[in-house]
């Protein structure tokens, strides 16, 4: 029987899985090969810096080859991989960062975007934007704009209130705004120099 | 332009959704070790108990072999008495000795070379002693009279026999082999062989010179008989159970880099229960060696640093969730990479969850957050679990119903259990683990061991003990943490 291209993928997937559950090095190694990369872009994206990120991808990692005999194979590995990983940094957050304190909600105005920046602004200039934001903005904002959750589901994931979920979204993206706007000043700035 | 925020949401989900980047090498390197390291905590974890195991069964088999050589005695004091009150050849200690046969063979040729009419013994336990009784001559004439050999060679048995009282030996023998077997009745045994040799002495009332022989070694005989069983009545194993409530005395210095950051400890000398089975060796004089298995607890306390309210951090206090509560305690604690660390007087625990009633305040807009203050009105408790197995000398200084004893030994303690709990109104919850515990710790014993006799095979024992580790439970440079505990062994203890 002739396989297509994406079945034989997804049968070595299915094979790799099975042989990680069992321990077996060369099937972990493999998978680790395959996933890392996209795995280590979620982590930096929680991250303040690479090594906060590199710990999250390993710590991510020892969780999925210990658990791996629990997956299902039902549903997207790779979105269980990945929701490992930002449940990682959920701990992680939760362990650093647990306040009460409920700062001010104020909407931050600041300069705006244009098509210029966009097309100019690069994949890493982002992120490093990202990383400068304070923890909980940055978890409110991954998880919102990337998981795709809502605002009560952020505030249970982050035992926080629904109002303040929204507040820091608020402020992330007020952050981000005027920080991207700086940056691409700078750019604009080195090139006419 | 961009004005909306979704348009923003976009900006960053179009470029960051599928982003990639190769991570370095060495994650993977350090994923590995750490599996390693989970494989090698776990073979450590069974290791551990495999060794205490063979502690236990060691000192076993120690004392088996040390109760041997008393438990060969009997037979060999035995034999000793055949020879002088029965004066005949038996097939002897065959079973018993493994060198019998060559002891025989020399007997055999001894025998040939002499007259028919000569008495030979043979001892195989002593040979001393067989030296010197061998070989003893008679008066030719006496048909009674014959050989005795230690050999179990049948047909120099048979050939030796005489009619008249192979019976009687053949009754005699049997009536050995099971005495030796089952260990018991010397003393009616052997006033039966006496009143044996009386009688035989009367039918060979000519030989003077043997019957002085005779009650030598009846004389000999009856005096080591004596000493024997007196060694059995001393020596000998204990098998105890104890429970050994105790409390531990903190005693712990810091380096000031490490205190200057540290909870306050408390000394609070909170009762705790320990127990575990003793197994004791008794020699046949005032000494005995005691091992075991016991469980031990050591207990940490630690309060917070007062409330600082010029600090920078008490400023997060004002918020509405913990306003209500007054007083909160300032505790520093350090947040490196994901962990949080509190310094106390044991060592440094790692929180890996917050208590219910503690805030974690920490420079939540600045982004070097490696610094926090933990607010919280909560105690925290360090347990640290030992498995000791102790190796304890004891001096008997009165034995009788009442007895007293002076003790001193070593113990290893193997850590088994590591916990660090926060103890407040919400009750008792875990929090972490203390870092840097030593898995294994060496203390030295001293104490008093008071026993009274119940019966005679169980006694109730009481033995206060001090027990001091001779160096810090933590392996952490800046930490010397060297408690002492004063426990209280109390039991009972079964003789056999």
């Amino acid at each position: 029987m002739i396989l297509t291209n994406f079945e034989w993928i997804l049968k070595e997937l299915r094979q790799l899985i099975i042989d990680s559950a069992a321990g077996k090095a060369k099937a972990q190694a493999k998978l680790y090969q395959y996933l890392a990369p996209k795995m280590y872009g979620v982590c930096l994206r929680y991250s303040k810096d690479e090594t906060e990120a590199e710990d999250n991808l390993q710590e991510g990692f020892l969780k999925v080859f210990e658990k791996i005999g629990s997956f299902r194979h039902e549903g997207s590995f790779e979105g269980w991989v990945r929701r490992i990983m930002v449940n990682t940094a959920l701990e992680r957050y939760r362990k650093n960062h647990l306040m009460h304190p409920v700062e001010d909600i104020s909407i931050y105005d600041g300069p705006e975007l244009n098509e210029q920046i966009i097309s100019e602004m690069s994949a890493n200039d982002l992120m490093k934007i990202i990383h400068e934001l304070p923890p909980r903005y940055r978890m409110v904002f991954n998880l919102y704009v990337f998981e795709g959750l809502n605002h009560k589901e952020i505030a249970e994931e982050m035992k926080i209130s629904v109002g303040t979920s929204k507040s820091n979204l608020a402020r992330a993206r007020g952050i981000l705004q005027e920080k991207v706007v700086k940056v691409f000043g700078e750019i604009e700035n080195n090139y006419s120099a | 332009m961009i004005k909306d925020n979704k348009q923003l949401d976009d900006l960053f989900r179009s470029k960051l959704n599928d982003f990639e980047q190769e991570p370095p090498a060495y994650v993977w390197s350090r994923i590995q070790e750490q599996q390693a390291g989970k494989k090698r905590r776990m073979v450590y974890f069974y290791l551990k108990g495999a060794g205490v195991a063979a502690a236990l069964l060691l000192a076993f088999l120690l004392g088996w072999q040390w109760q041997q050589p008393s438990g060969e005695m009997t037979p060999a004091l035995t034999e000793r008495q055949v020879p002088s009150t029965e004066q005949m050849s038996r097939a002897e200690s065959a079973g018993f000795q493994a060198d019998a046969n060559e002891q025989a063979d020399a007997v055999t040729e001894l025998r040939e070379a002499q007259s028919q009419n000569q008495l030979v013994l043979s001892e195989n336990s002593n040979k001393k002693t067989s030296e010197s009784q061998l070989p003893i001559s008679h008066n030719k004439g006496h048909t009674d009279d014959f050989q005795l050999t230690a050999n179990a060679d049948a047909s120099s048995h048979e050939r030796q026999l005489e009619a008249g009282s192979s019976e009687n030996r053949k009754q005699e023998t049997q009536q050995f082999q099971l005495l030796r077997l089952l260990h018991l009745e010397l003393d009616d045994s052997f006033k039966e062989q006496t009143q044996l040799v009386d009688l035989r002495r009367k039918q060979h009332e000519n030989n003077n010179e043997l019957n002085v022989l005779e009650q030598k070694q009846i004389e000999e005989n009856a005096r080591l008989l004596a000493a024997n069983r007196m060694d059995e009545q001393s020596a000998g194993w204990q098998l105890g159970a104890m429970l050994t409530p105790g409390v531990s005395v903190s005693q712990s210095s810091q380096s000031q880099a490490y205190s200057s950051s540290m909870a306050i400890p408390e000394s609070k000398d909170k009762l705790q229960m320990g127990g575990g089975i003793s197994v004791e060796y008794k020699t046949q004089k005032r000494w005995s060696i005691q091992s075991g298995v016991y469980y031990s607890k050591l207990e940490q306390t630690s309060s917070n640093q007062s409330f600082l309210s010029g600090h920078a951090n008490a400023d997060f206090i004002g918020g509405e969730a913990i306003r209500g509560e007054v007083a909160y305690f300032n505790t520093a604690v350090a947040v490196k990479s994901g962990e949080m660390l509190m310094n106390t007087a044991a060592g440094v625990v790692a929180i890996d969850r917050l208590p219910t009633n503690a805030v974690l305040s920490s420079g939540f807009e600045s982004l070097a957050a490696d610094d926090g203050i933990l607010l919280t009105q909560t105690e925290f408790e360090q347990n640290f679990e030992y498995i000791e197995i102790p190796l304890i000398l004891r001096y008997q200084l009165i034995d009788a119903t009442f007895d007293l004893q002076l003790l001193g030994g070593f113990n290893t303690s193997v850590l088994v259990g590591n916990n660090a709990y926060a103890n407040s109104q919400y009750g008792n919850e875990r929090i972490g683990e203390t870092r840097d515990m030593n898995a294994v710790n060496y203390s030295t014993s001293f104490g008093v061991g008071l026993g009274y006799g119940i019966s005679d095979r169980i006694s109730l024992r009481v033995e206060p003990q001090l027990k001091y580790f001779l160096g810090s439970l933590n392996s952490n440079a800046n930490v010397n943490f060297k408690p002492y505990t004063i426990g209280i062994y109390t039991g009972l203890s079964y003789q056999f």
